[in-house]
């Protein structure tokens, strides 16, 4: 996985798709040409995902929710039900974490059919970041399990970045649904 | 002949002529008033006033005489003959219904030797006059059908001369009048000539013949949806018709025809209908063959068999979406198909490779097995198209259904590959069945995928092929760069390349990057990269909103489907293909098309024959009409190429008998009706001396006019009577 840091009024935003938003402190207000740029990129239906590192305080993601009002104020932030597709494009999850428990769910602004900003308050990144050896850099809350549960979760971002909806076609659903059963049983 | 004659002056009006003799009426009576007051001479009185008033009359209306000549000359009598192919079918006597009428037609013109015959064809439209020593090229056959009721009113609407005769040659199985009119209909159908119609029946005896005689369907053909024929079959002459198979398949070109539906029909008094569903998978013009199996002894085996072609509409495209592994380029795909209204996509994704280990139980994972098996034998049918997208064939196990997928491309299936490491030769495409039905060869070996940046070209054909006209005028002929290429081999002999590489060769040509190809029934597309997802999002896409994705796969999936807003021309049929005549195929450049005209020719078969080539230099603008010789009976497909545009395909059937020949009943009935209600006669072909000639007809050839007084005579004649009857006025004491 290659990573790289742009602006938001920088022309690179354009080279991907996808692009994380990640922090632990409150952002400055986004400059009118960093919000064209990201307003442009999400009309062209790039993916945003945006991960507080510091959940527990919660400024960063608030002051990116306001910003992401001003980018597109025309589109309100809900809460992803748990039939969406974010918690079956790979594996089968029934709630968000990372490093983190936080919140039981995602909330995202849904343009269209996508869940196009999704918002995680569960440092989903802190749960996957290694040092240079390769170990772990930081203890997740709950352990392996819900570190386990965390790298699913970033497979499942990935996979609908990559397959959009996919994973709600009819052809899928009748199978996925008695999966789900089994487990809960 | 001479003949004399009284008139008045022709310059006078009618409203003149019954003003002046009002006038004189008024003066009569007033004169009778008045003679009541005489005290004698009332005789002379009345007398002088009623030779003043006459000649005061004759004054104003100036009568002339008239001494004609005339001549008698024959009658004109009108020969109308049946032109339709129908004529053709053979009579007992080995001759057909055409070469009994070339016959009493002779006889008429022996027979009516003093009259002025008028020899005409008749069919639907125009009268065409023709010779009885060149009937071959003046009286061509018709396969329009025979419309007498046009014919009478033509002649009823031309200028001068009406008949005194009409002789109608026909076996009577007329489109017009239809068989089983009652009188008054019949009667209006015949128009306001007003004179006698003999009819000479070509045909009375019925042929030993069974025969398709009608096919109706039940509304529109749509691909995938049922479609019933309603077919009516005729039996007679002596034939013994009890059940008669019936049977419908479609004809396609390079493989087998396809057994549609079959059926049998109950004869009852030698007529019977069957009901047959067929359901056509392809959209486009499609040939279907309704044949009849007849009974021993059927004379006319042309008419067994019906050759109609159906303009298969669509409602939507279903198409299977396959790809090897998930990127972003699956991702910008599938958003457009499941945006478009008018395609029903089913996807598969491989998510999981063999070797990847998803560290989870198979419970928790959101993953279902990849039904290949099920996909490309029982379902693949039910498929418009389908889009292999970076999908290897031996390790998902494609490999062992490659041949159903040639046979289903063949038989008028789509199929666009999409590149990507795992597509064409990378994908273990090379070499197989698949590999046959791509439009571009595939690299046996060396390097099969090129992971440079690079940015394609169009082609000659690419600016000119209408499936790329709504992305060039969004992006003025510019393209994104493009991450990597699959290495291909040199385009097929029939197949049309838009895009090239700038850089890598196939051949001693530059490399394909984006090829069309028609095999068989069938279309297929190769697309050699896996990023034209940069058209909807990139740098290079923002500048138009990112819409050159959906104009460059509307265009694709449309020329695929055989969308007429993709094609480079509109084709059809001149007239009905009949087998053994000239045909001609009328081709309509559609807007922005511009160039020679060449249309390669094939006739539908399962081991296809060398193509037929006509082409067309500087065509003149509009339609044209491109002869394509003399068929045999049987399917045909026509591509036909715009310039260096892509081809358009035409399917049409040729038939030796056709609707003409469907009913092979004479109906000497209808002729006979159609001479009582006309007062004329009706007799058989070789009875034509019973028919009776018109009387002659007095034609004027020359005319004298001569004034019976000068008008001063008259004046003069008025001026004196009414100066006399003046005088016996006033000696009978009148004032």
């Amino acid at each position: 996985l290659l990573t790289e840091i742009v602006q938001a009024d920088d022309p690179k935003l354009f080279e991907e798709p996808f692009l994380i938003w990640t922090g632990e402190d409150a952002v400055v207000p986004l400059s009118a040409p960093e919000l064209r740029g990201l307003r442009r990129y999400l009309l062209l239906g790039g993916i945003l995902f945006v991960d507080d590192s510091k959940p527990d305080s919660g400024a960063f993601g608030a002051s990116v929710r306001r910003e992401i009002a001003r980018v597109i104020p025309e589109a309100p932030v809900v809460r992803l039900e748990p039939s969406h597709v974010l918690y079956k494009s790979y594996y089968l999850i029934d709630r968000p974490v990372g490093r983190v428990i936080g919140q039981p769910f995602w909330e995202a602004i849904v343009r269209g059919r996508t869940a196009q900003v999704i918002f995680s308050s569960h440092d989903l990144l802190g749960a996957l970041a290694r040092q240079d050896d390769g170990a772990w850099a930081l203890d997740v809350e709950g352990g392996y399990a819900h570190r386990q549960q965390a790298i699913r979760m970033a497979v499942n971002v990935a996979m609908y970045v990559l397959c959009s909806d996919y994973k709600d076609d009819q052809v899928h659903a009748e199978e996925l649904m008695r999966r789900r059963g089994r487990r809960q049983q | 002949m001479s003949a004399a004659s009284w008139v008045l002056s022709d310059d006078i009006s009618g409203v003149a002529l019954w003003a002046a003799l009002g006038l004189a009426a008024v003066a009569v009576v007033m004169l009778l008033v008045e003679l009541r007051g005489r005290e004698r001479g009332g005789v002379a009185i009345f007398l002088t006033g009623i030779v003043a008033i006459v000649l005061l009359t004759l004054a104003v209306l100036r009568p002339v005489h008239v001494d004609a000549h005339s001549n008698a000359v024959g009658p004109r009598v009108v020969v109308l003959f049946d032109q339709s192919r129908r004529l053709l079918l053979p009579t007992g006597d080995d001759s057909t219904r055409r070469e009994r009428g070339m016959k009493a037609a002779k006889a008429i013109e022996e027979r009516f030797r003093d009259a002025r015959l008028s020899l005409l064809g008749f069919s639907r439209g125009k009268l065409e006059p023709f010779s009885l020593g060149d009937v071959e090229t003046s009286l061509p056959e018709s396969p329009s059908g025979s419309d007498l009721s046009e014919a009478l009113s033509r002649l009823a609407a031309e200028p001068g001369e009406h008949p005194k005769a009409v002789i109608v040659l026909s076996d009577g199985r007329l489109s017009s009048p239809t068989a089983g009119l009652d009188e008054p209909a019949l009667t209006a159908s015949l128009g306001s000539l007003g004179v006698p119609i003999h009819t000479v029946a070509l045909a009375k005896e019925q042929p030993r013949d069974a025969s398709i005689r009608r096919v109706r369907a039940a509304g529109a053909a749509v691909a995938h949806q049922a479609l019933s024929l309603s077919i009516d079959v005729g039996c007679g002459g002596g034939l013994s018709c009890k059940e008669i198979p019936v049977r419908a398949r479609e004809l396609r070109d390079g493989v087998a025809a396809a057994e549609l539906s079959h059926g049998v029909v109950q004869m009852q008094d030698g007529e019977g209908s069957v009901e047959l569903e067929i359901t056509l998978d392809r959209a486009g013009s499609r040939v279907v063959e309704v044949s009849i199996e007849p009974p021993e002894g059927d004379t006319i085996p042309a008419n067994d068999v019906r050759l109609l072609t159906f303009e298969v509409a669509r409602d939507r495209v279903r198409l299977l979406h396959l790809a090897g592994r998930p990127t972003y380029d699956v991702r910008a795909l599938r958003t457009w198909l499941k945006s478009n209204e008018s395609v029903d996509v089913v996807a598969f994704f491989i998510l999981r490779g063999l070797s990847d280990d998803p560290d989870a139980h198979e419970s928790e994972l959101a993953l279902i097995r990849f039904p290949v098996d099920e996909l490309f034998t029982e379902h693949l049918p039910s498929f418009d198209a389908i889009i292999l997208q970076d999908i290897d064939a031996e390790l998902y196990k494609l490999a062992q259904y490659l041949s159903r997928l040639n046979q289903y491309v063949k038989t008028g299936g789509g199929l666009i590959m999409v590149g990507g490491p795992s597509s064409f030769a990378g994908g273990k495409y090379a070499g197989t069945p698949l590999d046959e039905i791509l439009p571009t060869e595939q690299p046996t070996g060396g390097k099969v995928f090129d992971p440079d940046e690079f940015v394609p070209s169009y082609t000659e054909a690419g600016l000119a092929a209408p499936m790329t006209r709504s992305l060039r005028e969004l992006l003025g002929g510019k393209l994104p760069s493009l991450a990597g290429v699959n290495i291909l081999g040199v385009p097929r002999p029939s197949s049309i390349v838009l895009w090239e590489h700038p850089k890598l060769t196939a051949g001693a040509k530059a490399m394909p990057v984006l090829a069309l190809g028609e095999v068989g029934d069938g279309r297929s597309i190769a697309l050699s990269v896996d990023s034209t997802h940069r058209l909807l999002f990139s740098q290079f896409a923002a500048s138009v909103s990112g819409r050159g994705y959906g104009a460059l796969w509307d265009g694709l999936l449309g020329w695929l489907m055989r969308d007429p807003r993709y094609e480079a021309a509109r084709v059809e049929l001149a007239s009905e293909c009949v087998a053994g005549k000239p045909t001609s195929l009328r081709v309509t450049r559609l807007p922005g098309m511009s160039g020679d005209i060449e249309i390669t020719l094939s006739q539908h078969s399962e081991k296809p024959e060398t193509p037929h080539v006509f082409s067309v230099k500087d065509p003149p603008s509009g339609p044209v009409e491109v002869a394509i010789g003399s068929l045999d009976v049987g399917g045909y497909t026509a591509k036909v190429r715009i310039g260096a545009a892509p081809p358009t395909r035409y399917d049409f059937g040729c038939e030796l008998g056709g609707e003409a020949w469907s009913d092979s009943r004479p109906d000497a009935d209808r002729l006979a009706r159609i001479a009582s209600l006309t007062k004329g006669k009706a007799v058989a072909w070789d009875d034509v001396d019973a028919l009776p000639e018109p009387e002659l007809t007095q034609i004027t050839s020359e005319r004298h006019t001569s004034p019976v007084l000068p008008p001063w005579g008259w004046t003069l004649g008025a001026a004196l009577f009414l100066g006399a009857h003046w005088l016996s006025r006033r000696f009978g004491g009148l004032t």
